[in-house]
């Protein structure tokens, strides 16, 4: 009752002042008839906090998001449950949840009457257009009265985090095939070293070709074992994320940054389908593992809130990858390079690895003058050298490409071969098109 | 859009509500007519322009059309274009209408008749009142404003009436302004969001919202406690400022409101007259030789509970005044005299007496009014206590011929409208009326016949005893036992008159008394008179006294007004008296004084009756003589406990004394061991009771001999009283244990010692509460309360059992349903 008195509106406080106001008066003029437009004006706000405060509504509320990640651009379905515990029926309550802007505006939503011991649930869609991860919630309750004079606000403390991954757009299936792919099915792959520690014998399976049964090890361990001829391969690619701001141009959902980090997650989220196990490196120090235990998720998620780091340096990123010798495919997405950049990223490919460059000429996501431009494609084309040189292929990309059709040429290895084998000075960039 | 369309009909309709009050302005329904279709009107137009998306000043504007369309239509009286547009003239119209109303909320009567003006300016109020409360509940959606424009029209007939007013308009005016909140914050809630339902159900925007039931139960609630809450409050008929300014007299003369109009004339009028002490109220020096009696005030509203006194209206006081009609003309001679008037205090009253006809005054500052048609003096801020001033007034004399000659007033005149108006049709008086007034052709003579039945061969005779009241019941009553003072004869006149529709009226004031000396007259209390005025066409207001003059000290009797209960030859002689027509009647004096100082009993009578006592005081006292017999009742219960052992002990005593001739202690035969038992058990009894009504240890497991002996040892009992102390334990033990038991007389004698012993050694504390709530009883009441309690829920569980038992099996499924 006192944290509803507490909670009087402008309009309640105003009734509460002028009944007294009249009740005084009345008192003083000895007027009944104006008492009576005191009592009612006192008793109005008293009645509407008695009716707001009346009793400690124990309410339950739940969220759930439909899905937790969502596309930059699709749609989350949120679903709130409210259990009323209290055994008073409630009554009208006023909700809204909180949400930051980029979500759109609050959802608002009036819940009649509630009964007691009995949940209702509501739904609403967001929709974010920028990735990035978000706070849903608290949801906040109002109660009011139904002349307006008394408002309870209340909040539930729970809040659920909404993630908005870049988007995700699907790739054509190429064959990344290994630089020297003369020799057949010499897909991008290495020895697992991680695998179980697999003795080159094992137990004797129904359907064994009895020739490969192993015979001192069935003697020694007393049981039939069979030679293993194969090993586990697996696919490992690392995509190696340049997240250096001075490496990109423009802001926000325009920039090129945006485009890097879109085109990482749509390259990991191919490769991951494609059944690679998937490393993503940054140069902000991040290093990440998609397998079969952790799924994509963590490096969506990461993906999701990725910032480009203000005082990057393309060797944390080498020395990143390097940590960690995996070899396999590796794919990176570099803004800006300089040549002593290029030709330090350049000895991250040793021989036999599969190495793409989506370099980005960012400096094509602004408008700028002529010259500037000439310039900027002209250390774009210096730095695709240096790369092409140690056997890169190097995809470039300008503002305005999609990755969808730059992706093919990923795959078309000869061209930066025949390239490093004629030692050409200049490449035609951006080819294919 | 919608909500917006909805909330201009809840507007207009709120509006109409809040104008209930009205009805209690006008006496017919014909400007509800008219409200009804001005608000249609003004709620259209402002519907137009919200439809056309007009912005506010253009929604403005189209109400005030509206208004106009509908007041030309009404009030155009055909200068309006087709009755509806305005022309200049019509303007020019309305201006008179709206000066004209003025002049007319002054002088019509509530409840009104439909005059033009007031109609106009009534339609024009609640038009204004219509646009602004649209304005503000739609315009710019703050509708808690809207009860301000709604306040000022339920203020009109509290201002009108100087009483309270009825409830009833209130309530509609109130539920007006509730639903109009409720709908403003019903849809600004609904405009909150989507809406869904506890079952997860979206609803619909038109779908009714709860919130409006919660609303609907508070504000019934809300216009209930602002009814009852005022009514229940007591004493809430004056103000403050009336309850300061007032001196203690004593009298019911402080209770006056500050509008006078709540001043019961007739309750003060008659506790003064009882008083016992005479208090000098007010002096006057005049140069009229013979002047008439002063009025302050009168009563010309009869209610279903007597005459009241209407609140007077007027215009401050000034050099001269309004005169009445009816000064001069043929028959009539009216004198200019002086009169000086000095108000003593223990006269406090909003209003000063003054002769008829006042004309100029002196002294009276502009607090003060005056009513040209009451003629009386008023003041709302000012009270009466020791003011001086002085005024001229005219004495007008009426011969009886000239007001032969007046006329009975068209029955479309307002005064004969107004002042023969009666709220009961009693046809008793009606017949009696119509005997009396058969086949006199003039109303003079029809007056005078009415007048003329007050006399003492009719057997009217002057008694203060009767109980005030001048409802229909009391006036008949005064009719059948003829018994009365001037109240009854004044109020009986003015009603007979009125039944005979000729208009009249009862005017207070005072006789001239009985101690004057040449032109100055000294009036007390016992001077203080009601008699009758009645209207003649032409001549205004003509007193007419009823009361025997016989017995009222300075009665002053007129030509036209003779002493009815003169002997015969006096009116002959009285009649060509014309020239000294206030033949004041000197006997009286000294027959009425030493008649009501003999009468002691009708003084003392008097003053306990003039405080009337209200109800609410007889509750309180009832309410706190219950509490108190509830509270003594444990007393009552010990005393009367104790007397029952008394006896059954000295009963057996002489059945004991009868056994055997030892006085003190005998072993008594088998025959009385019974008697000798229970006596001693009563005895004992008692001892218990009294220890434990002292607050001393009782231990059931004990032996009366260890009792005894505690009791000895730790109240250190002096050797006498532990000796009768050792008795009881000895007379207790024999009586429980041993075959013989003893039979002795005073053992009540020595329960009493003891307990005398242990009141000396306890504290006051514990005394005073061993007497009035002796625990021993109080203890017993709970126990028996408490097993009582238990005993009945008991029974109503094994009931409720009993009840499953036989319903289960037959409500199998309703039980499953109620569960799930």
């Amino acid at each position: 009752m006192r944290e509803a008195l507490r909670g009087l509106t402008t309009r309640g406080r105003s009734f509460l002042a002028a009944g007294l106001a009249a009740v005084f008066s009345a008192l003083i003029l000895g007027e009944k008839d104006l008492l009576r437009v005191a009592v009612l004006l006192l008793a109005l706000p008293l009645l509407a906090a008695f009716y707001v405060g009346r009793s400690r509504y124990r309410l339950a509320c739940t969220r759930s998001l439909d899905p937790y990640r969502v596309q930059a651009g699709g749609n989350a379905r949120v679903l709130l449950r409210l259990q009323n515990m209290s055994r008073l029926p409630t009554g009208t309550l006023l909700l809204e949840d909180k949400l930051p802007y980029a979500l759109g505006s609050r959802p608002r939503l009036v819940l009649d009457r509630l009964g007691s011991q009995q949940a209702s649930s509501v739904a609403y869609t967001v929709r974010a257009e920028l990735r990035g991860r978000y706070q849903v919630g608290p949801l906040t309750l109002r109660m009011t009265d139904p002349f307006g004079l008394c408002e309870m606000t209340r909040s539930f403390p729970s809040s659920d985090r909404l993630t908005v991954i870049p988007q995700v757009t699907p790739l054509q299936l190429v064959r990344l095939a290994g630089e020297y792919a003369g020799t057949g099915d010499s897909r991008a792959r290495s020895v697992a070293v991680h695998g179980e520690d697999d003795a080159a014998t094992r137990e004797y399976r129904r359907g064994d070709d009895l020739r490969r049964v192993h015979w001192r090890s069935t003697a020694r361990v007393g049981e039939l074992m069979v030679r293993r001829e194969e090993q586990p391969w697996e696919s490992r690619a690392t995509v190696l994320l340049d997240t250096r701001a001075f490496a990109h141009r423009g802001e926000g959902p325009t920039g090129s940054f945006e485009w890097a980090v879109a085109a990482a997650a749509s390259v990991s989220v191919h490769l991951r389908q494609a059944g690679y196990r998937l490393r993503l490196v940054t140069e902000a120090g991040a290093d990440l593992d998609a397998n079969e235990s952790t799924g994509d998720g963590l490096l969506l998620d990461h993906l999701a809130e990725v910032k480009a780091s203000g005082r990057g340096d393309i060797t944390t990123l080498i020395e990143q990858v390097r940590r960690r010798a995996d070899g396999g495919l590796i794919i990176a997405v570099l803004g800006l390079l300089s040549t002593a950049e290029a030709a330090q990223l350049a000895a991250l490919r040793t021989s036999g690895t599969t190495c793409i460059a989506f370099l980005m000429d960012s400096q094509s996501w602004l408008n700028v003058p002529a010259e500037v431009k000439a310039e900027a494609e002209r250390e774009h084309a210096a730095a695709a050298l240096g790369l092409l040189q140690s056997g890169w292929r190097v995809v470039g990309v300008k503002h305005g490409d999609l990755l969808p059709s730059l992706w093919p040429q990923a795959a078309r290895g000869q061209q930066g071969f025949a390239l490093r084998a004629a030692m050409a000075e200049t490449v035609t960039m951006g080819g294919g098109r | 859009m919608t909500s917006k369309r909805h909330l201009t009909l809840v507007a207009a309709a709120a509006t109409l509500l809040a104008a209930a009050p009205i009805s209690m302005i006008f006496d017919s329904l014909n400007w509800l007519f008219q409200a009804i279709i001005t608000i249609a009107l003004i709620s259209g137009a402002a519907w137009g322009a919200r439809s056309l998306r007009g912005r506010l000043w253009t929604q403005v504007l189209a109400m005030v059309g509206g208004l106009l369309v509908a007041v030309t239509m009404f009030f155009s009286q055909g200068t309006g274009i087709l009755g509806l547009i305005p022309t200049p003239s019509t303007f020019s119209h309305f201006r008179e209408l709206f000066l004209k109303s003025g002049e007319d909320v002054r002088t019509a009567y509530v409840p009104a008749p439909d005059i033009d003006s007031l109609l106009f300016i009534t339609i024009l109020g609640i038009g204004l009142v219509a646009i602004l409360v649209d304005v503000f509940a739609v315009g710019v959606r703050r509708p808690a404003l809207a009860g301000l424009p709604m306040l000022a029209i339920y203020s009109v007939p509290v201002a009108v009436y100087a009483e309270s007013v009825s409830p009833i308009p209130f309530v509609i005016g109130a539920i007006g302004f509730l639903w109009l909140l409720v709908t403003d914050n019903v849809d600004k809630v609904r405009r909150f969001g989507r809406r869904f339902t506890g079952e997860g159900r979206g609803v619909d925007l038109w779908e009714p919202s709860p919130l409006a039931a919660a609303g609907r139960r508070l504000a019934a609630f809300g216009v209930v406690v602002a009814v009852l809450l005022p009514i229940v409050i007591p004493g809430m008929t004056e103000g403050f400022f009336s309850r300061f300014g007032a001196t203690g007299s004593g009298g019911p003369g402080n209770g006056q409101g500050p509008g006078s109009g709540s001043v019961n004339l007739f309750a003060h009028l008659y506790g003064e007259l009882n008083q016992t002490q005479i208090r000098e109220l007010v002096k006057v020096t005049t140069n009229d030789p013979s002047p008439f009696y002063m009025r302050f005030g009168t009563a010309d509203d009869i209610q279903l509970d007597g005459f009241r006194n209407r609140a007077p209206s007027g215009k401050p006081v000034g050099a001269d005044l309004p005169r009445p009609i009816g000064l001069q003309g043929p028959g009539i001679t009216g004198q200019r005299y002086n009169a000086k008037v000095e108000v003593s205090k223990n006269f406090d009253m909003p209003m000063v007496p003054v002769y008829a006809s006042p004309i100029s005054t002196k002294g009276l500052d502009a607090s003060w009014n005056y009513d040209v048609d009451q003629q009386i003096f008023y003041s709302v801020r000012s009270r009466s206590a020791g003011k001086k001033f002085e005024f001229d007034f005219i004495h007008a004399e009426y011969s009886p011929d000239a007001l032969r000659t007046a006329r009975p007033l068209p029955l479309s005149n307002q005064i004969q409208r107004n002042m023969t108006r009666v709220p009961v049709e009693l046809e008793e008086i009606q017949e009696l009326v119509n005997g009396l007034i058969d086949g006199k052709p003039t109303v003079y003579d029809q007056v005078r016949a009415l007048y003329d039945y007050f006399s003492q061969k009719n057997g009217f005779a002057y008694d203060l005893t009767v109980p005030e009241g001048t409802n229909g019941q009391k006036i008949l009553n005064f009719l059948d036992v003829k018994r009365g003072f001037c109240q009854q004869y004044a109020a009986a006149l003015a009603w007979m008159l009125r039944v005979a529709k000729i208009p009249s009226r009862v005017a207070f004031g005072f006789t001239k008394g009985s101690n004057y000396t040449g032109g100055n007259y000294v009036l007390t209390n016992r001077n203080l008179h009601a008699w009758t005025e009645v209207y003649f066409e032409g001549f205004g207001w003509v007193p007419f006294d009823a009361t025997p003059s016989a017995s009222i000290a300075g009665a002053v009797n007129s030509s036209w007004a003779p002493n009815v209960d003169a002997p015969p030859e006096n009116p002959s002689t009285g009649a060509p008296a014309t020239a000294n027509p206030g033949s004041t009647t000197e006997p009286g004096d000294d027959k009425f004084l030493p008649g009501n100082d003999d009468c002691p009993e009708c003084g003392t009578d008097g003053s306990s009756s003039q405080t009337p006592t209200p109800p609410w005081v007889w509750w309180s006292l009832g309410g706190a003589g219950l509490l108190l017999i509830l509270l003594i009742m444990p007393a009552i219960r010990r005393q009367s406990l104790r007397r029952r052992r008394t006896q059954l002990a000295t009963a057996t005593a002489v059945a004991a004394v009868a056994g055997g001739p030892e006085n003190t202690m005998a072993i008594v035969d088998t025959e009385n061991s019974d008697a000798a038992r229970s006596q001693a058990h009563a005895a004992w009894d008692e001892l218990i009771d009294t220890m434990v009504d002292y607050r001393l240890i009782i231990d059931a497991a004990e032996t009366p001999r260890t009792t005894a002996e505690r009791l000895v040892r730790e109240q250190g009992l002096d050797t006498a009283t532990a000796g009768v102390t050792r008795q009881l334990g000895h007379a207790e033990e024999r009586a429980r244990y041993s075959q013989h038991p003893i039979a002795a007389t005073g053992l009540m004698g020595a329960v009493a010692d003891v307990r005398k012993a242990l009141a000396a050694q306890a504290g006051r504390w514990v005394r005073l509460v061993a007497v009035l709530l002796p625990p021993s009883v109080v203890y017993r009441w709970r126990s028996r309360a408490t097993s009582l309690g238990l005993k009945l829920s008991r029974r109503t569980s094994d009931a409720s059992l009993a009840m499953r038992r036989v319903v289960r099996p037959i409500l199998p499924r309703r039980r499953l349903s109620a569960r799930g």
